[in-house]
Order: structure tokens, then sequence, then C-alpha cells
């Protein structure tokens, strides 16, 4: 565990407040970006990132540093969010309205009408398995060790999933491929 | 052309993606506020020490070496009893005295009956059977064995022997969970107080095993360890020379390897 993060632990720990709040600002872009990335809502993203950060202060106590603060934080950001999203789903809350989306409309002008539209359809179809490798490596930027240490798998299965995801995504496509065929 | 798309296909799909859910402004204040707000609801107190997952391991192997302790004292009253019917059964009918029992050489004036009747009082174990004038004297193998067996027979020795085989289980757990901390070199405060706790009630056993060898060697060996466990300081700077210094002595003494062996067998010594 690195020793800034031992402290600000141990400092939260203890119940000092500006601990707690630089833990939350040293974290709380890259995980609600990660969280609104699958949950694809605003006010699902801000629940659960609230949820994930209430959890990990919580269980800080349980905190064992066999990884890093920023992994095990995303960790509970990832099982948090999936849990979220399938509890949503059952009660039939989530729209999959993609139109929505703020930038779809002033981007689609230079695309084939749907293949923005039908991408992100694919995306949201991939498995509980593939989406997060596939949010976390092609979308955030996360690499595959990190990919692995959050969501417990091997690096070399986060790679498999990957690949997977990128194959069904372009399967899912290949009516558009036409216009890019070698 | 080929069916396989390009890989300006490829990227193209890359650069869309980049676009699927984009996240608006980080909304940190109210979130911040959202979250305190929450824990403020919940009963919320700091976390104590005895509430992390790893200082539950000393209370939960003290509740072990507890029950551990119950059972072997009820197996004991129960396997120590068959033995004593028998040995009761099988000498009342030649109901003799004790092998070192010296002629009575009775006070002028008194009758027979009466004289016997106050040496069997003063002399006689409360299970020895009554001696008459003309009974041979008992065979060795009918008295129960006082010199080799220190623990068996009366009830206060009983006591003692279940003090024994419970302080040496408790002592087994302290010595395996200070291994187990030592390991990830966090031995805690309350594993050098369960430690000193040990020290005490090792102290007290020693001066009562003089007549017994083995168990005194047993004792003198848990006291030099548990001395040393008692004052690690954890906050100490040479934590680590310490914790070494310790399970050296812990291997060289092969303290565990004789807890585990010797508590089994003294029981079940004291148990026929």
């Amino acid at each position: 565990m690195h020793s800034t993060d031992r402290e600000l632990i141990a400092r939260c720990l203890a119940g000092d407040a500006e601990a707690e709040r630089a833990l939350y600002d040293t974290h709380v872009d890259r995980i609600y970006r990660l969280v609104y990335r699958m949950a694809g809502d605003g006010d699902l993203a801000e629940d659960l990132t609230q949820d994930t950060f209430i959890r990990a202060f919580e269980r800080l106590d349980q905190f064992r540093g066999d990884s890093s603060l920023a992994t095990w934080l995303h960790s509970i950001a990832v099982s948090v969010t999936l849990n979220g999203i399938r509890k949503v789903k059952r009660i039939g809350l989530r729209t999959t309205d993609l139109t929505e989306t703020p930038l779809l409309a002033a981007e689609a002008r230079t695309l084939p009408p749907d293949l923005r539209t039908r991408l992100f359809q694919a995306i949201d179809a991939l498995s509980e398995k593939l989406r997060p490798v596939y949010i976390m490596h092609d979308i955030e930027g996360y690499t595959h060790e990190e990919i692995g240490q959050t969501l417990g798998i091997p690096t070399g299965t986060s790679k498999a999933r990957l690949f997977d995801a990128r194959a069904k995504l372009r399967a899912a496509l290949a009516p558009f491929a036409g216009d890019y065929s070698a | 052309m080929t069916d396989h798309p390009s890989d300006d296909f490829d990227e193209m799909l890359h650069d869309v993606a980049r676009d699927y859910n984009r996240p608006s402004d980080v909304p940190r204040e109210r979130m911040w506020s959202a979250i305190q707000t929450a824990r403020a609801r919940r009963p919320h107190t700091p976390v104590a020490p005895w509430r992390t997952r790893r200082v539950w391991l000393v209370p939960a192997a003290a509740a072990a070496v507890l029950l551990i302790g119950i059972a072997i004292g009820r197996a004991y009253e129960h396997w120590s009893a068959a033995p004593n019917a028998r040995a009761v059964a099988t000498t009342k009918p030649d109901s003799v005295a004790t092998p070192t029992q010296a002629p009575v050489k009775e006070p002028p004036g008194m009758p027979n009956a009466v004289a016997d009747a106050t040496h069997r009082a003063d002399t006689i174990p409360p299970e020895a059977p009554r001696s008459t004038p003309n009974a041979p004297r008992s065979t060795p193998k009918a008295q129960p064995s006082t010199h080799s067996e220190p623990f068996a027979g009366n009830s206060a020795s009983m006591a003692y022997q279940l003090a024994v085989v419970e302080h040496l289980a408790g002592t087994e757990a302290m010595l395996t969970s200070f291994r187990a901390a030592a390991r990830h070199g966090e031995v805690d405060a309350q594993i050098t107080a369960w430690a000193r706790n040990l020290l005490t009630t090792t102290r007290l056993l020693q001066a009562s095993a003089a007549d017994d060898p083995t168990m005194k060697r047993l004792l003198d060996d848990l006291e030099l360890v548990l001395v040393q466990i008692a004052q690690y300081r954890s906050a100490g700077p040479h934590r680590a020379e310490e914790l070494e210094l310790i399970e050296h002595s812990i291997e060289r003494r092969g303290v565990i390897g004789k807890l585990h062996t010797n508590t089994p067998a003294r029981f079940q010594r004291a148990g026929t």
C-alpha cells in the first residue's frame, strides 16, 4: 500500500473529516466517469457514486492494502454499479433512449445516421462480463492490469474479454463496414 | 474489397465509442453533501480497534479455548469416574488398609472397636474399604497410584489438572495467533496483553509442578517465550528483529510441538 494511502486511511479511521474529503476529492472524478459510462444516466451515476463512497467509508477498516486504494475503490464502484443497473433493469426504469445523449445530435452529421445509435445499442447489449472490460479499456483507458485487479480477474482474462467484446461490436456493426472495407 | 472490416473501421468504432455515455461535469459538492447526509443518518461510530477483522481473532480464539476446556473437563469427569468405581468394586471383598499403614497401638483403656474406628477415620481415605483384624493386606494394584500421577485422585488435584490442560490449550492458541500476526509484522497490544495473562498463570502453575519434571520443563519453556511476547512493543524501533527473536525462541524450544503433543498425552494418562 502506498504510504500516502496509508496515512490518509489512518486519518479517516481516526475520524478526520478533512482526510475523508481529501480521499473523496482524489478519487471521485475517475470513479464518477466510470460509473456514468456504465450507468448511462446522470442521476443514477450520482446515486451510485455516492453509494460507492458511503460503503468505502464504512468499510475502510477492512481495507487490507493488498491493492492500491484506487483499485479498491474502483472494485466497490463496479460492484455497486452492476448491482444498481440490475436493480434498475428489474424495475424497468432504465431507458435506452440514446437520442438523449448530449453529443449525439452534433456528431451524427458526419456519420451514417444509424451507426452511432447501433454502436451504442451494441455496447449496451454486451454481457455483464464483457461490457465493463470494454468500457474500462477502450473508452476510459484503463490498463489490463488495472482492470484485472478491479474486477478480480487475471490480466489474460481481461484481454480475452476485450477481444470478445470488440468482435461482438464489429459483428453488430457489420452492415456499416462496407464503406470502410480494405 | 474484402468482407473484413478495415483498421479504419475499427478506429472509427473506437472513436465513436468514446462518446458512449459521455459523462457530464462531476457534481462534486452535491454528491459530497449527499454522502455526508446519508452517513449522518446512519449510526456512525469511530472504528474501534476491536472492530477490525484481525483483532476479532483474539476473542474468537479465547472462546474456542474456553469451549475446549469445558469439553475436556466434562470428558475427564466422565472418564475418571469409571476407574474409581471399578477400583472400589474390586477391593471391597478384601477390605484392607493401605500398604504403608502401620499396625495400630491402641491407647490403654480404649475398647478395640472404638480405637479401630478412630484410626480409620484419621488415616484411611474415604474410598478405602473397612479393614478387619484378620484380613490380608491389600495388593498394590488395588490402590490408586499417588506417586507417579500427582494430578489423579482427589478433587483438588483434578481441578489443578484441568487448569493445566486449559492453560496449555490457551497458550497454544495464543502462540498460534501470535505467529500468524507476526508473519505480517502486526502483533498488536491485545496479543501481548494475552501473553501477560498467560505468563501470570504459568508462574502460578510452576509452583505446583515441582514434582513433575516434564510439566516443569514445559512451563519453564513457556515462561521464557511468554516473557518475550509480553515485553514486545509494536511501536518499538527494532520490532522486526524482536519478532524474529521470539519466533526463533519458539522454534528452538519446540514449544508448539510440545504443547500439541504433551497436553493430550497427559490428559489421557490422568484419565486411565
